[in-house]
């Protein structure tokens, strides 16, 4: 009978458990490619950035150097036309919030004034295009003087951090920082305004609650009409963003986590079974060899007696002790004996094995190694295939052509899960007796191709795309997962590769995987070090 | 007792185990086989006391070859020696290979030997005792065809679930006279009042555990047949039925009625090749041959208590 509650609660939860998973396969598409969807993007949000800061730039026709000079982006400033007074902008700026303008205003303001009066048409075209700009741009936007203080922030920059803006004007920009780092920033702000570079990037700073926000940043250096140089800094608020990537991140190791977990789970069961069996006879021959050991020691303890006995005692004695050695030696000298010598080289031969098991388990797992290195490929599939090797001792043969590789810069573990899952799944299609699987790797350029072929049941062109999608499995229960191939694109993609797959149902498949021998560019997340010890990147 | 009448079939693929095993048993006359295959055709053709036979081999697995080792040479004793065996195959040797024993690799010697020496002891007296059979010609047919004239043996059901136990009841009467009970120890005073057969008990009871009721039943009513039936399957748990309860079945729940139905038909069966013949039985061979039993327990507890002394004092793999 059935249970129609069970089965309807099950499926509702694999039907959450399926969503979950393509929303989450949507978020690392849109990281990964920049496509999908828009808002999420870090790409886009970086050019929009950066396209945002330069008009802003461009139109401010200030006076400045960029954050970074070799920047495309915003290298047009400097061949800008001749600059708008900066006393004048600002207080433009400062009318237009409906805020007077406040206290810190540089001490000559006057000259901007009577400037004001010969401002041309196109300098107010140009400013009516300006607070356009500001009013439209999510952009944060403040200029701080060298002694820290606010003297403009736009009201995106105020409500990034949960201000009105004139709660932040004529204050140290030290309040938005973390407290124990003020020193820090201010030295930045120093060697900023010094001429230093290096300030675009991601930094933590605090919202006014006390909530740490993660935010983007990029500057340019203008000199006020006081002669004094001043720090022009755009923000834009990207905390959500971190979280989520952060999320999908996590999510996507706990993914490639449950799935090697799981073919890892399904490997002990067979790797248990090889080593428990030289274990299994290693002790029997060390058992049988022990009893053999005390046979003999008492045989030579009988010896010495006779010794003794030889010496000293009558020929009673010595003929007795004789015929007890005699039977003694009668009984060391049985099967065992004959063939001590096989059951210890059998018993090294055992302890070798399981050794070279340990071995293998470790250099599939190369849990004390570096993650990112040069990697040998013909040597990862070597130690895959020896754990895997129970696989084979059925009928299924298996045959290599490996050809001299290049090293190639990758992650060896995780190439191991993807070497892992294609055999595994090689050995699945095919029939227990004339299954045949061929491992190939050969260079092609610098690219390195590692090819699974199998003579299986092959796969059906229906599922032939759905191969990859995570949870889609045609396995029982138990013995497929549904996330071998999802992991082993991640993980190829990862590297810079590829993964291909050509099937043919009846006959077999063949999948191939293409490395760059030296293009991990994706693979390798570099982070932009800071030159300071305590570096308050959001990294 | 010299063993060296007995004969030995030993099974695994590989080599040097055969080769280890082989040395063990050098005073009993040892069989060799790499394959099931192999093991099926030794078996035709030599009175095979004993078969110690690996789980993962390829081609044939191990609870295959024991089925159809049951088949062509029921009176041999067979034996599970393994490195690995997935809870299916465990539940399959209970059930389908009706093995003596499981052991683990890596064994140890001693205590290896002293089971195959007791095995054999066993293997010897069914065989006395099939022989017996065969010349008044009253061997009984293992599968019985239905048939609903009533039995005089009687069944006893223990379960916490009332429902099921109504159901039970239903299922088995008027064939079998059934008794019912929730509690392991109302159930064990039950025992020796009636004509008993075959006890099958859940691994939940409310008072003890169900697979420590079985164990204690077949200790103290050696006679008795116990089939367990349990929702979570458990490898460790059908070993433990295995070596130390003898359990005759080991049912997961839920199964279909018709193979609860088959499973009492063979189990009473069994029961009467029991209880025919004692000495057929390892349990009391291995009661008179261990134990300094405690005939005066009476109770569950006391049964217990003393159960768990013995088996702590017992070869363990
Ligand atoms: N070599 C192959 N031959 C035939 N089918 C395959 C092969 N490799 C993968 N498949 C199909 O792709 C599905 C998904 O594979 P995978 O993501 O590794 O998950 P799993 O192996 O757990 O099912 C398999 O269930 C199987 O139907
Ligand atoms: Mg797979």
């Amino acid at each position: 009978m059935l249970d129609y509650k069970k089965i309807k609660k099950s499926l509702k939860k694999a039907l959450k458990s399926i969503e979950q998973m393509e929303m989450l396969d949507e978020l690392l598409r849109a990281q990964q490619t920049g496509q999908l969807p828009p808002h999420l993007s870090p790409r886009l949000l970086a050019s929009e950035f950066a396209s945002a800061t330069q008009e802003f730039i461009q139109h401010l026709q200030l006076p400045m150097s960029a954050g970074d000079g070799s920047r495309p982006s915003l290298a047009s400033g400097d061949s800008a036309p001749p600059p708008m007074g900066y006393e004048e902008w600002l207080r433009k700026l400062q009318m237009r919030q409906g805020g007077q303008p406040s206290a810190p205003i540089a001490p000559s303001a006057s000259p901007a004034i009577q400037s004001a009066g010969q401002v041309d048409e196109a300098v107010r075209q140009s400013e009516a295009r300006l607070r356009a700009i500001i009013d439209a741009t999510p952009l944060g936007i403040c200029i701080t003087n060298q002694n820290y203080i606010f003297e403009y922030v736009n009201r995106a920059y105020a409500e990034i951090y949960g201000y009105e803006p004139h709660e932040m004007l004529g204050k140290p920009f030290t309040m938005i920082v973390e407290r124990d780092k003020e020193p820090f920033w201010r030295d930045l702000h120093d060697k900023y305004l010094a001429g230093y570079k290096e300030i675009r990037g991601e930094w933590r700073t605090v919202h006014k609650s006390g909530k740490p926000l993660t935010i983007l940043a990029d500057a340019a250096r203008i000199v006020g009409a006081d002669g004094k140089p001043k720090k022009v800094t755009f923000v834009m608020d990207i905390t959500e963003l971190t979280r989520l990537r952060e999320e999908s991140r996590q999510n996507e190791v706990m993914l490639m986590q449950t799935e090697k977990m799981s073919s890892l789970g399904q490997m002990a069961a067979g790797l248990a079974h090889e080593m428990n069996t030289p274990l299994g006879f290693v002790r029997n021959n060390l058992e049988l060899l022990e009893g053999k050991h005390k046979e003999t020691k008492e045989l030579l303890a009988l010896y010495e007696k006779l010794r003794s006995q030889i010496m000293y005692g009558s020929p009673n004695d010595v003929a007795m002790l004789l015929s007890q050695i005699d039977s003694v030696a009668q009984r060391v000298k049985n099967r065992v004996w004959q063939e001590s010598d096989n059951l210890f080289r059998s018993a090294i031969e055992g302890i070798d094995r399981i050794q070279d098991l340990v071995l293998s388990l470790k250099n599939f797992s190369r849990l004390d190694e570096a993650e990112l290195k040069p990697t040998d490929i013909n040597e990862n599939i070597e130690s895959t295939l020896k754990i895997a090797s129970h696989l084979f001792k059925g009928g299924i043969q298996l045959v290599k052509e490996f050809s001299p590789l290049p090293m190639v810069q990758a992650y060896p573990a995780q190439l191991n899960q993807v070497f892992l899952n294609l055999i595994t799944n090689a050995v699945h299609a095919v029939d227990e007796k004339t299954g045949r699987i061929v491992i190939k790797t050969m260079q092609h350029g610098n690219h390195v191709v590692i090819k699974v072929i199998d003579n299986g049941k092959g796969i059906p062109p229906e599922n032939l795309k759905k191969i990859f999608d995570p949870f889609f499995t045609t396995k029982p229960v138990g013995e497929g997962t549904g996330l071998g191939l999802t992991i082993a694109y991640k993980i190829v993609e990862r590297h810079g590769g590829k993964i291909d797959v050509q099937s043919q149902v009846g006959r077999g498949t063949e999948f191939t995987i293409t490395l760059p021998v030296s293009g991990t560019a994706t693979a390798v997340k570099q982070s932009a070090t800071s030159p300071f010890a305590d570096s308050p990147f959001a990294e | 007792m010299s063993s060296a009448k007995f004969q030995l079939l030993l099974v695994d693929d590989e080599p040097l185990i055969l080769q280890s095993l082989a040395l063990l048993f050098e005073d009993y006359v040892v069989h060799a086989a790499e394959s099931g295959i192999k093991g099926l055709e030794i078996l035709k053709h030599h009175p095979i006391d004993v078969i110690i036979s690996d789980q993962r081999m390829p081609q044939m697995s191990g609870v295959d070859f024991l089925r159809i080792a049951k088949d062509i040479s029921p009176n041999s004793i067979r034996i599970l020696l393994t490195g690995y065996a997935d809870l299916q195959a465990v539940v399959d040797s209970v059930n389908v290979g009706e093995i003596f024993r499981y052991v683990h690799k890596p064994w140890n010697a001693e205590k290896l030997r002293e089971t195959v020496r007791f095995a054999c002891t066993v293997a010897e007296q069914r065989r006395a005792m099939s022989i017996a059979k065969a010349a008044s010609g009253a061997i009984p047919a293992l599968h019985q065809p239905k048939d609903d004239a009533p039995s005089e043996f009687e069944l006893l059901f223990v379960d916490s679930n009332e429902r099921h136990l109504e159901q039970f009841k239903a299922f088995f009467e008027p064939k079998y006279r059934t008794h019912v009970s929730t509690k392991a120890s109302e159930a064990f005073r039950l025992i020796p009042n009636h004509n008993i057969a075959v006890v099958v008990a859940d691994s939940h009871l409310n008072d003890v555990d169900g697979s420590d009721f079985l164990i204690a039943v077949r200790d103290k009513f050696p006679h008795v047949v116990t089939v367990l039936m349990t929702g979570s399957q458990d490898a460790k748990l059908a070993i433990k039925m295995i070596n130390d309860g003898q359990v005759y079945r080991y049912l997961v729940k839920p199964f279909p009625r018709e193979t609860l139905r088959l499973t009492i038909e063979s189990a009473v069966i069994h029961h009467k090749i029991l209880r025919e013949n004692p000495a057929a039985n390892s349990k009391t061979m291995e009661n008179a041959l261990f134990r300094n039993a405690d005939s005066t327990a009476r109770s569950i507890e006391e049964m217990l208590a003393a159960l768990r002394a013995t088996i702590a004092s017992k070869p363990i793999y």
